[in-house]
């Protein structure tokens, strides 16, 4: 249950099976995709966004409820709030008992889990088509009137230290990952981790919680994306059933903390038990929609995005000096950042290795790349979009992404033609806007 | 009553074709999405090496993607990518996976490449030792992965004398030993048609069947040598065991039992005796020691079946000074199920999750491709899936309490421990044995 970090090494976007045939046509005849878009969405009068994907392939559907409240939301004392009242969200609710909405699942054959990120919180279940209506009750119970009960935060406080401690605090490359975005934002929320600082999760109240509880699941707040073995007409008169009778609430304006603009390279360091050093180069990178999102991805793709990419040619192939390389473009919505990650082989020092990561980096900023170089980061980007649309879960969960990131499921659609516009020209020109030397961060985990 | 109101799966249409050279190919047709996958199944794991040999099979099957005789490893990863392709080659205890899977633009180059990959890998020298190299630097690596490192060990302490008890990708001294003649020979005995299967899934039209046809019917057979020596688990007094990691923040812990091969009858009742003692959130093991003591973060217990023998594992972790308390636990809640046995409620419960989940893992083609072969792998009949909801429907209480009184045998069950050694004190009295 409720697990916490959502990254792939390149971004997790999301667009439709039907978009196969518009990437069919892409790759030869360099066509702009036909795109035929099947899902349909709209607003109850109370503001709950839902969008509804038929698809009668299995008798199962995959029910996600996605709010728009994430670690950027809290404030100073409370990191990890958002993720924590994940947790309680299954701790019962005033109808249900702790414990007794998972017996309730269970029993009817649901599975069930979440998770929390940067900027938004998912709920998701998987449920056989006959516990549609069940589903629907219980979801919208949780979402009206949680409990969070002293006692239950007093132990699932416990359970969420113990999960700190095996992802962050025993787990070495998480606490670099955890360095890394305390050393590139210097400002905004992004530099806290989701999970939050072990003395925060020590003192979480029920109050905090609550306040965010009250401000934030509220039906105009929130994204219900149902995937599945269902008729439209039958599910929509349930949604009005169940959903229809919760109150909107104003949710006052939400004003981030911009981050400055780096002017400087930023350096940190940290020792833990490990057999060998690994570090991340990483670079502040455009916020989700920036119209050089694009760019940055296929950058990435190209920089450290599998077996084929430069860093894992330079560095596992010929120099035979590291262990694994790869970039991660992680978008968020205020700001993104771009990280190329090297884990050297046990005795390795880093000067090598970092040497080739500033090279490549050179290049791709001062060389135009070549086409067949482009294209291949292209199709590698875009069969990743797709091949995540495989399931109904994963239309599911792209259906909710795009629409919780962007605010139109729609705009995700064009994805592939935005790939496809993208040329080595733009490449140069967008590398020579992020990704240069004092505006980047060296992160380094070595052995103690 | 039927369950969740079903009754029977509906597979989806399949063909199974078995060329001369003795390759058993399975096609599935799904046009609803132009891409295709290819899977070959090779039945060579760990089971099939020497002592002296081990990681052999890991070491040929990762040289696949490292070279062919057109292509050198980043010619190769190139081809692969601009194809817009996923490789990907699974080694695993009792078989072998490669798979290629792409959008049907591409499918019959895709299928050329694959076959190059497969029947002319260049094993070139220079690739075997920097594969070597990389293997040894993972060996040392895996060091900084409690819970991986807590897996590993496990099966030491589970397998002793059996190339399960290490990892797959073998151990320094036998990496180091292996030469690029044994690989080649390893290469040549195993990775033959009569000793495969393949899966070939997706958007196929008469015109790709036949190309693959053609192409895998070229695949010479040969007779396969090989000697598999049955392991049978040794009864030892030895019931604890630790390894110390020094700074580790939490205590990773294992508890690992014998249970049979997966072709067993009683391998529902198992999986159904599963789900309800540590198999999702409100097992047994999950309500206790996660809800109600807060104590850890995961717990669960899985059944884990090999072509020859099976494991009941129980996983978990927690914060170093809890050490004791999560094992202490662990063990009255075995104690208490196999005293108390389940109850009606239990029972019906895990029966509809069980039901519910289940078009799941034959959703996409892929999956249904993968399933194939691997009930064919374990001599179990397809009627396993179409039987799959009457036969989980007819498990009886009774059933399941008899299964937990046969298999859980708590005195052939091993508990590991992977920890700072500031917890000393807490195992003191069990007196564990320290594994290195």
């Amino acid at each position: 249950m409720k697990t916490l970090f959502d990254i792939k090494i390149i971004r997790a976007s999301l667009l439709f099976s039907c978009l196969f045939y518009s990437f069919f046509c892409f790759s030869q005849k360099k066509e702009l995709a036909k795109i035929n878009f099947t899902a349909q969405k709209y607003s109850l009068k109370n503001g709950l966004t839902v969008i509804l994907y038929q698809d009668n392939t299995i008798p199962m559907v995959s029910y996600h409820t996605w709010y728009k409240v994430g670690s950027r939301d809290e404030y100073n004392g409370v990191t990890g709030a958002a993720h924590m009242l994940e947790h309680m969200m299954f701790k019962g609710s005033k109808k249900y008992s702790a414990q007794e909405f998972e017996r309730i699942l269970h029993e009817n054959g649901i599975t069930n889990n979440a998770f929390t990120t940067y900027d938004y919180t998912g709920f998701y279940q998987n449920l056989p088509s006959s516990k549609l209506e069940l589903m629907m009750q219980l979801e919208v119970d949780r979402m009206s009137q949680l409990s969070l009960k002293e006692e239950d935060l007093l132990s699932e406080r416990e359970v969420v230290k113990e999960e700190r401690r095996w992802r962050v605090d025993n787990n070495p490359l998480m606490s670099l990952f955890e360095l890394t975005m305390a050393t590139v934002f210097k400002n905004h929320n992004y530099r806290n981790p989701v999970i939050g600082t072990m003395k925060d999760i020590s003192n979480y109240t029920t109050d905090i919680l609550r306040s965010f509880y009250q401000t934030y699941y509220v039906p105009n707040n929130a994204v219900l994306v149902l995937a599945g073995d269902f008729k439209l007409n039958e599910v929509k008169r349930l949604i009005e059933k169940y959903y229809g009778s919760l109150e909107a609430k104003p949710i006052a304006e939400r004003i981030y903390k911009k981050e400055p603009l780096q002017t400087i390279q930023f350096n940190a360091r940290m020792k833990k038990e490990v057999q060998g050093l690994s570090f991340n180069l990483a670079f502040q990178s455009v916020p989700q929609n920036h119209r050089d999102m694009f760019a940055m991805d296929l950058i990435c793709q190209m920089l450290g995005g599998g077996s084929s990419s430069r860093l894992h040619k330079r560095l596992i192939n010929d120099k035979q000096i590291a262990t694994s390389s790869y970039c991660m473009h992680l978008n968020m919505q205020d700001q993104g950042v771009l990280s190329l990650h090297v884990s050297m082989k046990p005795g390795q020092t880093m000067e090598g290795a970092l040497n080739v990561v500033y090279n490549e980096v050179y290049s791709v900023r001062n060389f135009l790349v070549k086409e067949t170089e482009l294209e291949k980061a292209k199709i590698l980007s875009i069969k990743s979009l797709v091949d995540s649309l495989r399931t109904i879960d994963g239309k599911a969960r792209a259906l909710a992404t795009s629409e919780i990131t962007t605010g139109n499921h729609e705009s995700l659609l064009s994805d592939i033609q935005n790939y496809q516009k993208v040329t080595p020209v733009e490449i140069k020109e967008v590398a020579s806007k992020y990704l240069n030397q004092n505006q980047r961060s060296i992160v380094v985990l070595e052995a103690k | 009553m039927k369950l969740n109101g079903l009754n029977q799966i509906k597979l989806k249409p399949y063909k199974e074709v078995v060329l001369e050279n003795g390759l058993k190919i399975f096609f599935i047709k799904d046009m609803t999405l132009p891409r295709i996958n290819l899977s070959l199944l090779v039945k060579v794991g760990q089971r099939d090496e020497k002592m002296d040999t081990l990681g052999i099979n890991y070491l040929t099957a990762s040289l696949l993607e490292e070279g062919t005789s057109q292509y050198n490893s980043n010619q190769l990863a190139d081809q692969l990518a601009s194809l817009g392709t996923d490789l990907s080659i699974l080694p695993g205890p009792d078989y072998s996976i490669i798979s290629i899977d792409g959008l049907t633009l591409s499918s019959e180059k895709m299928i050329d490449l694959f076959s190059e990959i497969l029947f002319k890998p260049s094993f070139k020298d220079s690739e075997v030792k920097k594969i070597k190299e990389q293997i040894l630097s993972s060996i040392k690596k895996v060091k900084d992965n409690p819970s991986q490192l807590a897996d590993i060990k496990i099966d030491q302490v589970m397998f002793k004398d059996h190339p399960f008890s290490y990892p797959s990708y073998g151990d320094e001294k036998s990496i180091k030993k292996i030469r690029r003649v044994d690989i080649i020979k390893h290469y040549l005995n195993y990775y033959r048609p009569n000793n495969s299967y393949l899966a070939v899934s997706g958007a196929l039209t008469e015109t790709l069947e036949s190309k693959v046809t053609d192409v895998f019917k070229e695949w010479p057979s040969r007779k396969i040598e090989t000697e598999v020596v049955p392991y049978s688990f040794k009864s030892s007094q030895d019931k604890y065991f630790i390894y110390y990691k020094k700074g580790s923040v939490q205590s990773e812990i294992r508890v690992s039992f014998p249970l049979f091969p997966r072709n067993h009858p009683d391998h529902l009742k198992l999986r159904v005796a599963n789900e309800i003692f540590g198999g999702g959130f409100v097992s047994r093991l999950n309500s206790k020691i996660r809800d109600q003591m807060g104590l850890t973060y995961s717990i669960s217990s899985s059944v884990e079946h090999r072509k020859d023998l099976g494991t009941f594992d129980i996983g978990t972790f927690t914060k170093n000074t809890s050490t004791r308390a999560v094992l202490d636990q662990i063990q009255k809640e075995l104690q208490l199920y196999i005293l108390q046995g389940i109850s009606a409620k239990e029972l019906a419960a895990a029966k509809n999750l069980l039901t519910a989940q289940f078009p799941r893992s034959l959703e996409t083609v892929d999956s249904l491709a993968f399933n194939l072969m691997y009930l064919d792998f374990h001599n179990i009949s397809f009627n396993y899936l179409n039987d799959y909801y009457k036969n989980i429907e007819k498990l009886t209480v009774e059933d399941i309490n008899d299964v937990i009184k046969t298999y859980f045998q708590l005195d052939q069950a091993k508990y590991f421990i992977l920890a700072d050694d500031s917890i000393k004190d807490q195992i003191k009295e069990l007196n564990p044995q320290e594994v290195k």
